[in-house]
């Protein structure tokens, strides 16, 4: 029951997020970050939560929300909220933090082929601008 | 978890959205938007609140059975607190539908 009221949650969140609402979209969202919901679903609602802080500008709360989600991340050997992180990090001039999370993520490892083509390329970008 | 709300906070801004979708019509979306609060660690009177916005919306969907429900759901914390919103709403439901089941 849970997962069917989540994925009806995210589904309205994306309507919100679809019409310019993004504060009731975060409305919807941010309680099932207190109700135990499995880690791949808490990394999908602090992608999403993330997500919907950088349309309102909020790049602190955006920041913060990936935080949240990294130990949900780690929990299931994915990238999903570190990748989020790192490219936020990098829009926002903090390339050296960028570049820092993207080196643990190829030594820890659980990147598929296309996640360690796309760490590379993203390495190699931010290198070629310095 | 980053935000500062509590979560009594979290809930008034769930049930002003849940307002402002009423008062658009759409009750469905009240619904998902209050709905996961029932399975919340809340205490009894938030209990009766969330208990009540859900009969209503249900009300409004034109779903007594549904709506009925929720207000049951809501009784034992309002009984605690020796109040009756939700057994007058209840009462009310039924008097609507033709029904008196004696629950006062």
């Amino acid at each position: 029951m849970a997962n069917t009221l989540f994925d009806a949650t995210l589904h309205l969140a994306a309507k919100f997020a679809g019409r310019g609402d993004h504060a009731d979209a975060i409305t919807v969202m941010v309680p099932w970050a207190s109700w135990n919901l499995p880690p791949f679903e808490n990394t999908i609602l602090a992608y999403n939560l993330a997500q919907m802080f950088l349309k309102l500008g909020d790049v602190d709360s955006a920041l913060a929300w990936f935080d949240w989600g990294l130990e949900h991340d780690r929990a299931i050997r994915r990238t999903l909220i570190a990748e989020g992180k790192a490219a936020l990090l990098y829009e926002q001039g903090r390339r050296d933090e960028a570049d820092a999370m993207w080196a643990q993520m190829q030594a820890e490892g659980w990147l598929d082929d296309a996640g360690r083509q796309r760490i590379a390329a993203n390495r190699k970008t931010a290198a070629a601008a310095r | 978890m980053p935000a500062d709300n509590t979560m009594l906070q979290q809930l008034s801004e769930s049930i002003a959205l849940v307002a402002k979708l009423m008062d658009r019509g759409e009750h469905a979306d009240a619904l998902t938007a209050m709905a996961p609060w029932a399975d919340a660690p809340l205490a009894d009177m938030q209990k009766t609140v969330v208990a009540n916005n859900i009969a209503h919306i249900y009300v409004a969907m034109q779903r007594p059975v549904e709506a009925l429900a929720w207000f049951d759901w809501g009784l034992p914390f309002e009984r605690r607190l020796g109040r009756t919103l939700l057994a007058e709403g209840r009462a009310g439901l039924l008097k609507q539908l033709g029904r008196d089941d004696g629950v006062g």
